[in-house]
């Protein structure tokens, strides 16, 4: 990744996906994409960061963070989503005693859309522990 | 209805859920704003109410609905496979091309019944 055009770090929580999302759409007025691209960028990076929240809920690591960091790299934009939730085994959704449970893995469906979103989805361990996830957007730069 | 101005980690955006129950085994579920992994238990909670109530079809009214992502389409999901286990369905409301976008991405759009208006979908629920 080039040098980063920005650096985020918010708490590892649902209420602060937003805040990413929106400082996503600040990134994305800096190149030439168009209103559906933007909202699927926005849309990726928000399954990535729910992606960790959902992690964070299962190991009750209440003290997590996610740090996004975005560039724009001649013909793209690239976005890296890391979080320091320690990785652990899939278990079972917490959301059972609700009453209301999708029969779907949310995690995968979550990977999955992100990859229906963007060019490139690149998931892996972040140094140190945690999760990374790398997304790409191609675009094209005029000058 | 119960709308809350939502602090949102310094941003500040309306989003509501009200419900309304039109027939005793219909219920209606309104959203304003972004569902997404902070707001999609309210949309939960709302759904099945009208479950525990003895409804057996929703009507989700997600025309002032600006963002869905996939903890909202999980529960959209499960909701609609209740419905249909009590012999009931699950319709949406929505003409917004960002919803309509997530839904086709998915293939949900082809799995959901929608409506382009809340009239249009409570008659659909009555000729079931």
């Amino acid at each position: 990744m080039t040098t980063p055009i920005i650096e985020l770090r918010v708490p590892c929580s649902p209420e602060y996906v937003s805040v990413v999302r929106l400082a996503v759409l600040g990134l994305c007025g800096r190149i030439p994409l168009s209103y559906d691209e933007v909202e699927d960028l926005r849309l990726a990076v928000g399954e990535a960061c729910a992606s960790s929240v959902y992690r964070a809920s299962q190991v009750d690591s209440n003290n997590a963070h996610i740090q996004v960091v975005g560039a724009v790299d001649s013909a793209r934009i690239v976005l890296e989503i890391r979080d320091d939730v320690p990785l652990a085994p899939e278990t079972e959704s917490t959301e059972e005693d609700s009453g209301l449970e999708a029969d779907f893995d949310n995690q995968q469906f979550r990977v999955s859309l992100m990859q229906l979103l963007v060019d490139s989805v690149e998931i892996g361990e972040a140094e140190g522990g945690g999760q990374i996830v790398r997304l790409v957007k191609n675009c094209e730069l005029n000058g | 209805m119960d709308e809350t101005q939502a602090s949102r980690g310094g941003t500040t955006m309306d989003f509501g859920v009200s419900s309304e129950r039109p027939s005793p085994a219909i219920g209606l579920v309104s959203v304003t704003g972004e569902i997404d992994v902070y707001t999609s238990p309210r949309v939960r909670s709302a759904m099945l109410e009208h479950f525990e109530a003895g409804c057996t079809s929703l009507v989700v009214d997600l025309s002032s609905v600006d963002y869905l992502d996939s903890s909202g389409l999980g529960i959209l999901v499960a909701g609609l496979k209740r419905a249909r286990e009590l012999g009931g369905e699950v319709l949406l409301v929505t003409t917004k091309p960002r919803i309509m976008r997530v839904l086709e991405v998915t293939g949900l759009d082809k799995v959901f019944n929608i409506s382009a208006t809340m009239d249009e979908a409570l008659q659909k629920t009555e000729r079931k």
